[in-house]
């Protein structure tokens, strides 16, 4: 489904759950269950979303054009269901999870100058790029 | 890991249950995604833990269920469940659920005295009323409407049910109304205890898309 070219810039800022699945479908397309076992992880457990969380995002997603349905089966397991719905980042969504990034990167940039951040917890989180 | 089979198989028909309080379209798009995420839930958590589980996805449920029928335009809603939905995904759980109820109670009673009392949405079901009002319209009946003109669309209690008619006349002597529908070729007298009241907003017909 082709949209017309929009400015990644006008649906910021990304609200909290979408950013994490548009993160989670950054590196792999995922199934539902999937989505939120990497959202879990990535976040020590910290960040849990319900199904109704999910797909209430997952269908705003969808609307926005930010991720669609994929026809691939990457992380296809041997006991996998088949009839699993893989979802995968549109070029749309890459371009606005990364220019959401940036937005972010800037805020923790002003944080760290103003010594709200130390140094020492963001070393020890792996930093940010 | 895996519970037996029988706590297993309740707790899948009872969220299956839940899924009914989501709106039909949403539900016929992710119900069974959804249903398969919580058998994923389920297989990976213990059966001591079952119950946090429950507590999570319950309030889960409830939450989103009430996003999903609330349009968009009710940004006061979105604003109040949004505060709930941070909760949520940081797992405050309790906390979450509690608040939910206590919300769920002040709307249920604001809204149901307003809705039996006040105001009230309808669908049209047929085109009587057409063109000014075609099928699969919602309307809001202001059910306090005590005057009424000719013109006027008028919602009122007959033996098959609520029906939506326009008003052709107004006896004021006998408080009755003559009005018309299909275009002026069905037309009755009703009296004011039939009546349920005017209508006072009406939204674009909706018709039904999809599979």
């Amino acid at each position: 489904m082709n949209k017309p070219q929009r400015d990644p810039r006008s649906i910021l800022p990304l609200n909290h759950s979408d950013f994490h699945i548009m993160l989670a479908l950054a590196d792999a397309d995922r199934h539902g269950y999937g989505i939120m076992q990497e959202i879990a992880a990535r976040s020590n457990d910290t960040v849990q979303l319900g199904p109704g969380t999910l797909y209430g995002a997952i269908k705003r997603l969808l609307l926005s054009g930010l991720i669609e349905e994929s026809e691939e089966r990457p992380l296809a397991e041997l006991d996998d269901d088949r009839r699993r719905c893989y979802y995968r980042l549109t070029e749309f969504g890459r371009s606005a999870a990364s220019v959401e990034a940036e937005r972010l990167a800037e805020l923790i940039q002003v944080a760290q100058a103003k010594k709200l951040l130390s140094n020492r917890r963001f070393a020890a989180d792996g930093g940010i790029v | 890991m895996s519970h037996p089979t029988p706590t297993r198989a309740i707790s899948v028909r009872v969220f299956q249950t839940l899924l009914l309080l989501y709106p039909a379209e949403f539900r016929r798009r992710f119900a069974a995604e959804m249903i398969q995420v919580f058998e994923d839930m389920l297989q990976r958590t213990p059966s001591k833990r079952l119950y946090r589980l429950w507590l999570r996805v319950l309030s889960d449920i409830l939450l989103t269920a009430f996003q999903q029928h609330t349009s968009p335009g009710i940004q006061f809603a979105e604003c109040l469940t949004g505060q709930l939905q941070d909760r949520v995904i940081n797992g405050d759980h309790r906390r979450t659920f509690k608040q939910l109820l206590a919300c769920a109670m002040i709307g249920l009673s604001l809204a149901v005295p307003l809705r039996l009392a006040v105001a009230a949405p309808y669908r049209t079901s047929d085109n009587s009323l057409a063109p000014e009002i075609p099928k699969g319209t919602y309307v809001l009946v202001y059910k306090l409407a005590r005057d009424f003109q000719p013109g006027d669309f008028v919602v009122y209690r007959a033996p098959e049910g609520d029906v939506a008619a326009k008003i052709a006349g107004v006896d004021r002597a006998a408080e009755s109304l003559h009005v018309t529908r299909l275009n002026g070729s069905a037309d009755e007298v009703i009296s004011s205890d039939q009546l349920i009241g005017r209508i006072l907003l009406r939204g674009n017909p909706t018709p039904h898309v999809g599979q």
